[in-house]
């Protein structure tokens, strides 16, 4: 599909809306001054299974020159994004190697590389973790600990902020959601999200990249509100009717039985805003093709697998640029490996638990695929987006693109999970620029089963990071936060799992809910 | 070598230790087989009145937490069940048989014109069973939102189809008809979608007050949206089952109605709405008469839809779609030199699905058993594929099932599609899990985080060697629950990763290169009773075990119980549905009885409503 800018980019942001929330101003001043005119967009990306060595997934030292102390005794390193070009290929690592087309040294400014952010505590055969729902994860460790809640991820957290999206919007679909379900996928949120109450559930992700496409651009046509919506109306009513007892026996519901019929008015009454949205997009051309069904883990087709998520690509795009969406996650199950000796269940047993095996056959398999995921999926959305929005800034400028992976450097530990993002979401954050993290003279991670185990090294928070996330798009901690906890998620260390304790301070743990240091306000 | 090795030496002591009781007491995290009560037991609370005398007041067998029996106290209600949705599948056969039902031969042109929109409609997933999933998302909205206005606008698409739907008057040059017209068309498909007669206020409200005033009722505006506002009410998307008043001595407790009655069994054996002769029970008030009721059941159950939605359920009960497609590692030379001559086509993997579908199709007949499910000798492959795979001739529906060569399988746990898999090695341990959960019932818990150091794996060893070191570690949290499991799957070692009969297992390199033969091992103890300690040759004599034990039919229970009423069994208040299902597969060796029982238990027309 080619894209071609409606003239309603150069209509946007006139209306804009409050963002100037004290978290922000925290932030950075650029943040809620730039946000008064920009509307940010969000996508997180996940892939399976990770495991990816340090030396695979992030840049060399050499790139992060510079340092900066963040506590006593533990100081950050960063530096300039910096691709090495050969061979018509640009490198920032192994993994985070492309064609020198797509990572340009334009396009390396505008994306940041996070090492050392940890989640504090076993999280194996997650899905809902890499957006904040730890508790969707395979079992926990310790006895000791009461088991996780289950908690909406955050695209979920400001796909229902009134902060995100502001009355008169021209939204059409909260939040895209793209690739794998299994254990219930990526994005979580309420039954009933417009109350935040209910149990919270899985979001389905979309079946076809055409339906999507045609729920999001909807022709223009002639009829007026009332005509649009009458269908919902009545809708409605007839809900209403059941419950109130104008069609009898209303006495008989119980009370779970009305709860679900409200949550299922409350997505009425979003389905109501959804029709009434005005959107000009009428230059948008149909896609012509359907991604169709998710791929899934066995396949070995990578034409299709790129194929698949770029037709996705291009309907995330579409809908940033007529701002009838602002959030999507994509969540990808595949192996992005062609070799059927790794194909299907090998590929679980071969490659992601040998990943760490000393000699790095099965690493550098691993690694591979992540690279073609990089290649194939994040820059080709990252690509798409940079083009003008308006006034020089380009669309990826205001957007945020972040893409981790299931475990950090070793399969099924959550420590150093990566962080590959593009874009600033406005200027909420600083682009161009690969930070370290990690406290590398803390050697209480570290252990000798392989050569990788050795060089853990703890850095901060993984909810530090989902937490400036949501402040980058407008969301406060005072909406989300829960008592006691800091960042986004579940806040707790594993004090019975770590010998002899805990490798990070409680002075770390609280500064979750801090702007992240380097990376906000410079 | 394949592990999961985690920060063993970050542990505490305290933690180290829970790992080694857990080790030495068998089983850290398999409550069913250690006497520790799972979950759903503590959901039921039910485990007999316990005092033993064997009444039938309440006493019931139990093999560690995992039930043998049921408690059936007539006296109690069964558990609430909150406001149900249609399932996926049951929302779209639905559609299908109303587009059938009033546009006769055009109604593909209602059925085509949803399938894009469809794809809006979330899949139902879950753990367990897909009617289990009843969570209602944003795209259900949207979807099913898309899905009606699309049926409605390709069903009143031209003249001829709004005759169908409404009749003449629908489209004739006479305005006077035209009230009368709609609340004629509304009554009528109205039914049909509610799956009852519609109350006088619905009936007001659908005929009058949905459609525009500024056109005629039967405009062509008018007819499409009031079609997609019924497909959108609730009486449409979810059971709504109101029509009685409440039992007298319990006011959560609800008798169905006639209507009520016809739909739960059109939906629970066809995944659809009831047909006419459904709808004339319910009407004549046969269907709340237990003659009528009984005779109802019964031919729903010989129809053939019946057939082919009970497949859905053995192909979820089984973990069918869980079968790896077998012909990933085709191509490389090790895996061609290990499948030879039998190197799986896409197709194959279908091939030994369909074969499962029919060995139960065979058991569920009136001739079939339920024993037949782990006993059965025969073949049921239609294809040359895996009729070679099994060393017979394919066999032909309608004809005498193929023996298999004697002695060699013995029903569902010897079939290809349970021990094929993309690798050229077999799986003892997804065998002894799926075994373990799916026919026993025994809760194995979730994998330990932290499994230790890695061991040093023979390359040279059988697959039950190398299982045996990586899980049986001396000290390793692993062991507990894996001295339950590795056996299920040990003793069907004689078969390899297609499922072909073997006595020795070969060891190829990734050149192809032939690196040794081993005999294979299928001597095991597999503790089906925890306290049976019978060693089984292979897996038929296995197979037997388990028949014999009352597990399964205990389990399989549990599992038909779920698939019908959409929720987790509660062993204490569900107690007497679940006992008469088991009690007709085991007592009766009965599955066509067991699938039956579900129904004509009393509970199946009853409704509870969660208390205020």
């Amino acid at each position: 599909m080619t894209l071609s800018r409606s003239r309603r980019q150069f209509l946007r942001g006139a209306g804009g809306f409050a963002l100037a929330l004290p978290f922000l101003e925290s932030l950075s001043p650029r943040v809620a001054h730039a946000q008064e005119a920009i509307t940010p967009r969000f996508v997180g990306m996940m892939t399976l299974h990770g495991g990816v060595w340090g030396t695979n997934m992030f840049p060399s030292d050499a790139m992060a020159p510079e340092t900066r102390q963040l506590f006593p005794g533990h100081t950050a390193r960063f530096g300039q994004l910096t691709p090495e070009v050969s061979g018509g290929q640009a490198s920032l690592s192994p993994v985070l190697t492309a064609s020198s087309s797509l990572l340009t040294p334009t396009l390396a400014s505008k994306m940041s590389v996070l090492r050392g952010l940890d989640v504090m505590f076993y999280l194996g055969h997650h899905t809902g973790g890499a957006l904040g729902n730890y508790g969707r994860n395979d079992g926990e460790f310790d006895p000791n600990m009461p088991p996780m809640e289950y908690v909406p991820t955050i695209d979920q957290v400001m796909a229902y902020s009134p902060n995100f999206y502001g009355a008169g919007s021209s939204m059409r679909v909260r939040s895209m959601h793209v690739g794998a379900d299994f254990m219930g996928g990526m994005s979580w949120g309420y039954a009933n999200p417009e109350s935040g109450s209910g149990p919270v559930q899985s979001v389905p992700v979309a079946q076809s990249s055409l339906a999507l496409f045609n729920q999001i651009f909807v022709p223009d046509d002639d009829q007026t509100p009332e005509q649009r919506t009458l269908v919902v109306d009545r809708v409605l009513e007839s809900y209403r009717r059941l419950t109130s007892g104008a069609f009898g026996h209303a006495a008989r519901l119980g009370a779970e039985d009305r709860r679900r019929i409200e949550d299922h008015m409350s997505r009425l009454h979003e389905l109501e805003q959804r029709i009434l949205a005005v959107a000009s997009c009428g230059d948008v051309p149909t896609p012509g093709e359907d991604a169709g069904p998710v791929i899934g883990g066995y396949s070995l087709d990578i034409p299709a697998m790129r194929r698949y998520y770029q037709l996705y690509n291009d309907v995330i795009v579409a809908a940033f640029i007529c701002g009838t969406s602002r959030i999507a996650t994509m969540f990808s199950g595949e192996h992005w490996s062609a070799d059927p000796a790794f194909g299907g269940e090998a590929w679980h047993q071969e490659v992601a638990h040998r990943a760490a095996e000393p000699d790095g056959a099965r690493q550098a398999v691993m690694a591979e695929a992540q690279r073609e995921f990089f290649e194939s999926v994040f820059l080709d959305l990252a690509n798409k987006l940079d083009v003008e929005e308006a006034d020089g800034r380009t669309y990826l400028d205001n957007s945020l693109i972040f893409w981790t992976q299931e475990s950090g450097a070793t399969t099924h530990d959550p420590i150093s999970m990566p962080i590959v993002a593009a874009g600033g979401a406005g200027d909420a954050f600083r682009t161009g620029l690969y930070i370290d993290y990690r406290d590398r003279d803390n050697t209480l991670l570290a252990h000798d089963y392989m050569p990788e185990y050795e060089l853990l090294r703890p850095g901060l928070s993984y909810n530090q990071w989902l937490g400036n996330v949501l402040g980058a798009m407008g969301v406060g901690p005072e909406e989300y936060a829960r008592e006691g906890f800091a960042g986004y998620g579940f806040d707790r260390v594993d004090q019975d799992s770590w010998e002899p304790g805990p490798p990070w301070s409680s002075e770390i743990v609280a500064a979750a809910s801090d702007p992240l240091p380097i990376l906000v306000g410079g | 070598m394949t592990f999961d090795w985690r920060r063993t030496g970050g542990l505490t002591a305290t933690s180290a230790l829970v790992l080694a009781l857990g080790a030495s007491l068998g089983a850290s995290g398999c409550t069913g087989l250690l006497g520790d009560v799972d979950d759903e037991a503590r959901a039921g609370g039910g485990q007999g009145d316990g005092d033993g005398d064997g009444d039938g007041d309440g006493d019931v067998e139990t093999d560690g937490s995992t039930p043998l029996t049921f408690a059936c106290d007539p006296a109690l209600p069964p558990s609430p069940a909150p406001l149900r949705r249609l399932s996926r599948r049951a929302y779209v056969n639905t559609l299908g048989a109303l587009a059938s039902r009033f546009l006769g031969d055009r109604a593909a042109s209602a059925t085509d014109a949803i399938q894009t929109p469809l794809l809006l409609v979330p899949q139902d997933a879950s753990d367990d069973y897909r009617n289990l999933d009843q969570a209602i998302s944003q795209d259900h909205v949207n979807g099913t939102y898309e899905v009606a206005r699309a049926f409605a606008a390709a069903a009143t698409a031209d003249a001829a189809l709004r005759e169908r739907l409404a009749g003449a008057c629908a489209t004739n040059a006479d305005a006077g008809d035209d009230a009368a017209c709609l609340a004629d068309f509304v009554a009528r498909f109205g039914e049909r979608a509610f799956r009852r007669p519609l109350s006088d206020a619905e009936r007001t409200f659908f005929s009058t007050e949905v459609p525009r005033a500024d056109l005629s009722p039967v405009a062509p505006e008018n007819l499409r949206d009031v079609m997609a506002v019924l497909l959108l009410a609730p009486q449409f998307l979810y059971h709504v089952e109101d029509g009685r008043e409440a039992d007298p001595t319990d006011p959560d407790r609800f008798a169905l109605t006639g209507f009520e009655i016809a739909s739960r069994i059109a939906y629970h054996f066809w995944a659809s709405m009831p047909d006419d002769a459904l709808l004339d029970a319910a009407r004549s008030g046969r269907l709340e008469t237990e003659e009528g009721f009984v005779a109802e059941v019964e031919r729903v159950f010989a129809d053939p839809r019946t057939t082919v939605a009970l497949d859905g359920f053995f192909s979820e009960w089984l973990r069918l779609d869980e079968v790896p497609p077998l012909d990933i590692a085709v191509g490389t030379p090790a895996y061609d030199a290990f499948a030879g001559d039998d190197s799986p086509t896409p197709e194959l993997r279908e091939h030994m699905i369909q074969e499962v579908i029919e060995l139960t199709r065979a058991a569920r007949s009136e001739s079939g058993s339920f024993d037949d499910l782990f006993l059965s000798d025969v073949s049921y492959a239609t294809t040359e594929d895996l009729a070679a795979i099994y060393g017979v001739a394919p066999w032909t529906p309608g004809t005498p099932a193929v023996n298999l060569p004697e002695g060699q399988r013995a029903g569902l746990l010897t079939r290809a599609a349970l021990l094929a898999t993309s690798l050229s090695a077999t799986r003892p341990i997804h065998k002894g899990v799926t075994i373990r959960r799916r026919v026993l019932c025994d809760d194995l818990g979730d994998p330990p985080a932290d499994m230790g150091e890695p061991p040093v794996i023979d390359p040279l060893s059988t697959t039950r060697e190398k299982t045996e070191t990586l899980t049986m570690q001396e000290g390793s949290s692993c062991a507990g629950c894996h001295t339950s499991i590795n056996a299920l799957g040990y003793a069907s070692e004689n078969f390899d990763a297609l499922g072909r009969h073997r006595t020795e297992e070969i060891l190829y390199a990734e050149d192809g290169s032939e690196l040794g033969r081993l005999p294979v091992d299928t001597e095991v103890v597999p503790y089906v009773l925890t306290d049976d300690d019978r060693t089984a040759q292979d897996a038929v004599e296995m197979s037997r075990f388990i028949v014999e034990s009352g597990k399964p039919q205990a389990c399989f229970a549990r599992h038909y119980f779920r698939y019908t009423h959409g929720r987790t069994e509660d062993f204490e208040a569900d107690g007497c549905a679940l006992e008469t299902i088991r009690t007709a597969a085991r007592d009766e060796d009965s599955l066509r009885g067991a699938l039956l029982a579900v129904a004509l238990d009393p509970s199946f027309r009853v409704r509870l409503r969660a208390a205020e």
